[in-house]
């Protein structure tokens, strides 16, 4: 009877670091690629029917061999591709967008996975995000409204940013399943989630701030900002969802694309301010009395102040800003 | 046959109650007033250039031998507003038209002088004193471009509670006929038609400032910038008359909770409270508003001369402060109030806003004016003040001023927003 000498084994990840896949390593040589005749299938459209191999050199150190795939054998991290990787301990290579490690016998494939619990049980952070997201929605709708929330109002309020959430969540699932193969879709019910309660609680938060120390001029500015952190949240969550791009370039993405959204909506919005309204523009910002903490001015100071609106106005013609 | 007899009798005392009744009304009737003086009233009409079609429609009247119509400011603004684009004409009861040219505006009283070349010598006398109360008067014009009308009411005194003199006539002055004479029953003018409520309830711009605006001197047309100064000077002056009188006494006070207020400043302010407590609502909110009846026509979008305030005093039980204050703070941002105009005659608003105290009560005040483009000095104001004291109760007092000097809107904002006291 002949006696395998087990050398390790290759481990298959998803995007979570959870392994989809795993096979023993030997002394025979083993085949990764897409097609089915390979030991390791990798579903992935980078990856070659038959990428590369795993063998055992004169050292008995398993190495992973370029077999001429297009896309070719990379080190995790890096961008230029290799012919060979020697898998020591813990080594782990990428072809394609997938990412596989090698464990040697010794190494305990029970050990708790990072993040602990929740981390493992996705359905459960998108459950809690999507949550909190329906509560701050509602609570904004609530505490706007004059008059009281009954059921059916309240279900209003609720449903439509569920379905609104669901259907955006799904068009990025479709997104990912399309560019690596994976919808992820409680992933991206969860991001957005998160985005949204963010920017919200950032709104009312700093409209508090803007309150209790009176810079109401700059209200404006503290709502583009929260759109900003919040669409921020949710394509950089996406992207990385969605692509293959890593934690960084998805971060560098997002905030790009969000620095461009929420920017042309600030700039419209100044644009808008320039134009002629027939109505004072300026916003208030209220809290509770004690939530105060800026000194009033005397009535003396404050109406002395107001000779710079007069000032601004003999000077300015024609006249353009709303807005101080 | 008894029933005949009856019936004839009747008849008979019918027919010579009636008879005496048209022979008494011949003298100064309205068929002899209408006959003697129909020739000197007139169509204005305001003409699109462009279209080369009426775009307005008046009345006027002639008041001297050389072809000069009193009409309505408001009939014929579009020469001072847009002179490229209009060109006035009238239209006399013969169906003749001619050129009419602007010689001079009065805005405050809604007056416009214009000069017509040719026109027949007959003119109107204008009455100095005014009608005894009843008086019977009749009021011409061209309503609705039907033609010239004759339309009898009386006088019922000067308006009481009015910023702007006019008079108050008991008759129907409806669209076209502005601009047109009113007359006493010797076809004198004792008032030129100017506006109207309804129900014949109309208002009249007393005869005098006719006289007042003919006794200017006109040797040429202005031009419009010379149009524009005219305006900017008569608001400017008009404006410092009731601002000036305003800040020369204390401001009269009514009570809102445990605040005192701004209340009715002067007579012609006219104040309306309400209070409202619905029960799906989760607030209360008693609420005070003052507003002069009239302003001052400048354009079709643009009027001045005005002066609004308000104090809403909100309270709730049932929400947090938290809450109510956001509530607050939303309904503050949803109701801002429109002021009219155009890029053309008026610039943005600029606001300065901050923590104001006074008398140990402290408030979120939010200061804005706008400025006139066409007319030098005079601004509109706007302000909004939150008093800050309990955490279930807000009031918001608001002051609109409109067509008035900065140093005034200054004075006048201050002395409102120190007139808002807490008195425990």
């Amino acid at each position: 009877m002949e006696t395998v000498s087990v050398r390790g084994a290759l481990e298959l990840l998803d995007r979570a670091g959870r392994v989809e896949q795993r096979v023993v390593v030997g002394d025979r040589p083993l085949r990764i690629g897409r097609a089915f005749d390979n030991d390791l299938i990798v579903d992935d459209a980078h990856v070659d029917a038959h990428h590369a191999e795993v063998v055992v050199d004169e050292n008995g150190v398993p190495t992973v061999r370029d077999l001429g795939s297009v896309n070719g054998l990379r080190k995790p991290g890096t961008r230029g591709r290799v012919d060979t990787i020697a898998l020591d301990r813990d080594g782990s290579f990428s072809i394609g967008g997938a990412t596989i490690r090698f464990r040697t016998p010794d190494y305990a494939p029970a050990q708790p996975l990072r993040g602990g619990g929740l981390r493992a049980h996705p359905a459960l952070w998108a459950v809690i995000a999507l949550v909190a997201c329906l509560a701050a929605t509602a609570a904004e709708a609530m505490m706007g409204s004059s008059e009281k929330f009954n059921g059916l109002q309240l279900l209003n309020v609720v449903l439509i940013p569920l379905i609104v959430i669901l259907v955006w969540a799904a068009l990025w699932s479709l997104v990912g399943r399309l560019l690596v193969h994976h919808a992820r879709f409680l992933g991206h019910v969860a991001i957005v989630s998160v985005g949204i309660f963010v920017g919200s609680a950032l709104t009312f938060v700093l409209g508090l701030a803007a309150f209790s120390l009176s810079l109401d001029t700059f209200a404006g500015w503290i709502t583009s900002l929260c759109a900003f952190i919040s669409m921020a949240i949710v394509f950089s969550g996406h992207l990385r969802l969605a692509t293959r791009l890593r934690a960084r370039g998805a971060l560098v993405a997002g905030v790009c694309a969000a620095l461009l959204i929420a920017g042309s909506f600030r700039v419209t919005h100044m644009v808008g301010a320039q134009r002629f309204s027939p109505a004072p523009r300026s916003t208030v910002t209220l809290a509770p009395p004690s939530w105060r903490l800026r000194s009033p001015e005397t009535t003396d100071a404050f109406y002395a102040k107001t000779q710079t609106l007069v000032d601004e106005l003999r000077d300015d013609k024609p006249l353009k800003t709303s807005q101080k | 046959m008894l029933l005949r007899s009856v019936s004839e009798r009747l008849f008979a005392v019918l027919a010579v109650v009636f008879s005496s009744h048209v022979a008494a009304a011949d003298s100064g009737s309205a068929q002899a007033v209408f006959a003697s003086v129909k020739d000197q009233v007139v169509q204005v009409r305001l003409i699109d250039q462009a279209g080369n079609a009426k775009t307005a429609l008046g009345s006027g009247f002639v008041v001297s031998d050389d072809g000069r119509i009193v009409s309505n400011y408001h009939v014929v603004s579009g020469l001072v507003n847009h002179p490229e684009r209009f060109r006035a004409e009238y239209l006399d009861q013969n169906g003749k038209t001619g050129k009419l040219e602007l010689l001079d505006i009065d805005v405050v009283h809604d007056l416009a002088l214009l000069r017509a070349d040719g026109f027949p010598a007959a003119h109107f006398e204008i009455r100095s004193e005014l009608p005894a109360m009843g008086e019977r008067l009749y009021s011409m014009g061209n309503p609705y471009d039907l033609g010239l009308t004759i339309v009898e009411g009386n006088y019922n005194g000067l308006l009481q509670k009015s910023l702007y003199e006019r008079i108050h006539f008991t008759g129907s002055i409806n669209h076209g006929m502005s601009g047109g004479p009113s007359l006493d029953t010797n076809a004198r003018v004792i008032g030129v038609n100017v506006a109207s409520a309804g129900n014949q309830v109309s208002f009249l711009v007393p005869a005098k400032y006719v006289t007042a605006l003919m006794e200017r001197k006109h040797d040429k047309a202005l031009d419009a910038a010379q149009f524009n100064a005219t305006i900017a000077q008569q608001l400017t002056e008009n404006q410092q008359r009731y601002v000036a009188e305003l800040l020369s006494k204390d401001f009269a006070r009514t009570d809102l909770g445990d605040y005192s207020v701004p209340g009715t400043l002067a007579d012609y302010i006219n104040c309306w409270g309400r209070t409202d407590s619905e029960p799906r609502e989760l607030y209360r909110s008693v609420s005070y508003h003052c507003s002069t009846d009239e302003n001052l026509f400048l354009s079709d979008s643009l009027s001045s001369g005005s002066i609004r305030y308000s104090h809403v005093l909100y309270s709730t039980e049932a929400l947090s402060p938290l809450h109510f204050f956001h509530l607050m703070q939303v309904m503050s941002g949803s109701g801002a109030h429109s002021f009219g105009g155009t890029e053309e005659a008026m610039s943005n608003f600029h606001c300065d806003s901050d923590f104001v105290a006074h008398d140990g009560q402290t408030s979120k005040v939010t200061f804005c004016l706008r400025r006139y483009q066409q007319f030098d000095g005079l601004y509109d104001l706007f302000q909004q003040s939150l008093a800050l004291r309990g955490d279930r109760e807000l009031l918001v007092s608001t002051l609109a001023l409109t067509g008035v000097s900065a140093e005034n809107a200054r004075a006048f904002a201050r002395k409102f927003q120190e007139s808002i006291t807490w008195k425990p």
